[in-house]
């Protein structure tokens, strides 16, 4: 059985774009079958929790590198490019749930 | 609780300013503690809140104990200021539609929250809104971000 996936949400303050973003997650992973635990934290906290998921998801910028797969979702809190945004992020969650 | 719809008019020669013109109103009605604009201020300083959406607006918010209920605050300007972009701040918006926003509880606050992203990328919503009076918008407010 392909394994859970633990991802994290991250965006400035930890309450809205954050929010958004992982009601759309939630939602991406049910449609897909795949299993995710998700965490939502603020982007300071970004290269602690790490630590602790398979996934980095933020709303806003974040340019420094990472120790885990990291994808910016901005497009799936305004709407831009929201398909395109939505198709990566079940691509990256199948992956990390077959490895 | 319902979200509570506040909108106001008015000029700030920066985005700074104009935050602060939303956060007096929304500590005037007592829903946030007097701090709130400069709090939301300085966060947008680390993380900006300006959409690149075809029109573009901005949603300056902040995490703070002292919101009493969930709130937005919409402030229209009569000049657009410089709101530094959410998803890379090294670029920048031009806006004259402000969304402040008090978030109390944000999964209660989650219908609202969506159904706002969803107006914000509507440019025929946004123009009327430019349109309306102050009592006007609450109502379309309302009526656009309460539906569930």
């Amino acid at each position: 059985m392909a394994k859970e996936v633990k991802v994290l949400v991250a965006c400035g303050s930890g309450v809205a774009t954050s929010t958004i973003a992982q009601e759309e997650i939630k939602e991406i992973a049910k449609n897909a079958g795949i299993k995710i635990r998700l965490m939502k934290g603020t982007i300071a906290e970004v290269p602690s929790k790490q630590k602790d998921v398979d996934v980095v998801f933020t709303t806003a910028n974040y340019r420094n590198p990472l120790e885990k797969p990291h994808l910016s979702v901005f497009g799936l809190v305004s709407g831009i490019n929201k398909q395109a945004t939505a198709k990566k992020v079940e691509e990256l969650l199948k992956g990390i749930a077959e490895e | 609780m319902k979200t509570k719809y506040l909108a106001i008019h008015g000029s700030a020669k920066n985005s700074e300013e104009a935050i602060k013109l939303c956060g007096d109103t929304l500590y005037k009605a007592g829903i946030v503690s007097k701090e709130f604009g400069n709090l939301c201020v300085k966060r947008e300083k680390e993380f900006p809140t300006g959409l690149p959406t075809e029109i573009p607006t901005a949603i300056p918010h902040v995490k703070d104990d002292g919101i009493t209920q969930n709130a937005i605050c919409f402030l229209k300007l009569d000049c657009p200021v410089s709101f530094r972009r959410l998803d890379d701040d090294r670029k920048e918006i031009e806006t004259d539609m402000i969304f402040n926003l008090a978030i109390k509880d944000p999964n209660e606050h989650l219908t609202v929250l969506q159904n706002m992203m969803t107006f914000l990328n509507n440019s025929e919503v946004l123009v009327k809104c430019k349109m309306l009076s102050n009592e006007e918008i609450i109502v379309y407010l309302q009526e656009q971000l309460d539906k569930s």
